[in-house]
């Protein structure tokens, strides 16, 4: 059984994410050890928070270093959400803050200053991608920041006014703006998709 | 395109849900589990959870019953209200299991720590849920705790605007009743472009998509219809007129 190392540093709907995924056939431990997070299968990084008060714990603990090894010897991380804007290289929310740098990209307030919160739809740019089945499917978002970052890292975006990135992926990490694990059926068929390609273990 | 939310409310007492009356009389339903259980099956939107006496009674939240909820599991958001007095109890509540954080009483009591809490937790996990109700006078504000309306200061409510997402806006005097909701209520937030969340008195009816059709309204919430039958939800859906296509399709399921 893939295991599934949720990083607890104090911001997160951790709770939730852990029952998600052990409905969708992993074992989850929610940890802030780095010893313990180090074994597991793949690392997930949740968030519910602010980019600054989220930073702020992952430096105090030291996750934040640990992570970015993690991503240098191509563990498998996910991040959601806000874990997912933690991923990248800076972020404006709260004053400008830098990120863990592990996808390259900014994240800044939405063009239209307004919050994108509900249900909406990716599309995908690569329609071979292993998440293909999942294109135009809905899934919950709750976000005032988003990426702006080069394309290549773009798996799928999704329309708000202009479209802007809902996946992003480099190597081994991938991150999702929405939440999978409150977006009923596809968010955890999305969830148990993503594990197992990015992990290799079928 | 982003969907307009048909959202489930629920309402706790002495960990019971009950069924609100005009924030007066109550009258009993059952335990949380399964009443999660099934709005979950049923697809609905979002649940919020209105955890009636904890700010009444001082006991801040019940992360118990925030855990006890997503132990079921359920994979619909969650918002919860009930006793978040700083931005400690906020961070708990989302740990435990929701998405996002409702704060009322706050907003009279200490509304500067309503700007910590969203600068922890951030301004879109930060809802402001107001019970009000509207005269040829104004616009009223209830504090269920002192029970007493008092004209609802707009300017106080702008001045938090950056540190919270969507208000709730609660007709309490139409909760429990039919198509009571006073649309009157949604001018004065639409034109300062604050999004709403719509509870009280709305029932599945052509009031529900006028609701839905004013610019500033993301979501209305139903609440006591729900216990009156199996796949209510679905019911209520199908007779809402608003565009079909700015609304999500429920999906019903077994499990997951």
């Amino acid at each position: 059984m893939i295991s599934v190392g949720i990083v607890d540093y104090g911001v997160g709907n951790i709770h939730s994410l852990s029952k998600s995924l052990r409905i969708a056939g992993f074992r989850p431990e929610i940890s802030s050890s780095k010893e313990l997070l180090s074994k597991s299968d793949i690392i997930l990084l949740p968030g519910v928070g602010s980019f600054s008060f989220a930073i702020d714990n992952l430096k105090k603990s030291g996750l934040d270093s640990f992570i970015i090894k993690q991503s240098k010897i191509n563990k498998p991380i996910i991040g959601i959400c806000l874990g997912m804007q933690l991923l990248c290289s800076n972020s404006t929310e709260g004053g400008i803050n830098k990120g863990l740098g592990i996808i390259p990209g900014k994240i800044k307030r939405m063009s239209n200053s307004k919050f994108h919160i509900g249900w909406n739809s990716i599309q995908l740019k690569n329609k071979n991608h292993f998440l293909k089945r999942f294109n135009n499917h809905e899934f919950f978002f709750n976000h005032g920041y988003q990426f702006a970052g080069n394309q290549k890292y773009v798996i799928a975006e999704t329309e708000f006014e202009k479209s802007f990135p809902t996946i992003i992926k480099k190597n081994n990490t991938i991150g999702f703006q929405f939440h999978p694990e409150k977006s009923q059926k596809a968010g955890i068929q999305l969830l148990k998709k993503t594990i197992k390609s990015i992990s290799n273990i079928e | 395109m982003i969907k307009k939310r048909i959202s489930a409310s629920v309402i706790v007492k002495s960990n019971r849900v009950v069924q609100s009356i005009s924030y007066r009389k109550y009258l009993p339903i059952g335990s949380i589990e399964p009443v999660v259980e099934n709005l979950d099956r049923w697809g609905v939107d979002e649940i919020i959870i209105f955890d009636i006496d904890r700010s009444k009674n001082n006991l801040g939240p019940n992360y118990d019953l925030i855990k006890a909820i997503s132990s079921i599991p359920i994979s619909t958001p969650l918002a919860y209200a009930g006793g978040i007095n700083n931005y400690k109890d906020a961070i708990r509540v989302i740990s435990s299991g929701s998405e996002r954080v409702i704060v009322d009483n706050l907003f009279f009591k200490n509304p500067k720590n309503i700007k910590n809490i969203s600068n922890a937790i951030g301004s879109q996990a930060l809802l402001l849920a107001l019970p009000l109700s509207i005269n040829k006078n104004g616009i009223f504000h209830y504090n269920y705790l002192n029970k007493k309306s008092k004209l609802l200061d707009l300017h106080k409510i702008l001045d938090l605007k950056p540190y919270f997402s969507e208000l709730i806006i609660i007709d309490y005097l139409s909760q429990g009743f039919d198509s009571k909701f006073d649309i009157g209520l949604l001018e004065i937030f639409n034109e300062n472009d604050i999004d709403l969340v719509c509870y009280g008195g709305i029932g599945a009816s052509e009031l529900s998509s006028q609701i839905l059709a004013s610019k500033n309204v993301k979501s209305i919430a139903f609440g006591n219809i729900l216990n009156y039958g199996e796949l209510k939800f679905q019911e209520i859906k199908k007779s809402i007129k608003y565009s079909k296509k700015n609304l999500r399709r429920s999906i019903f399921r077994e499990k997951i």
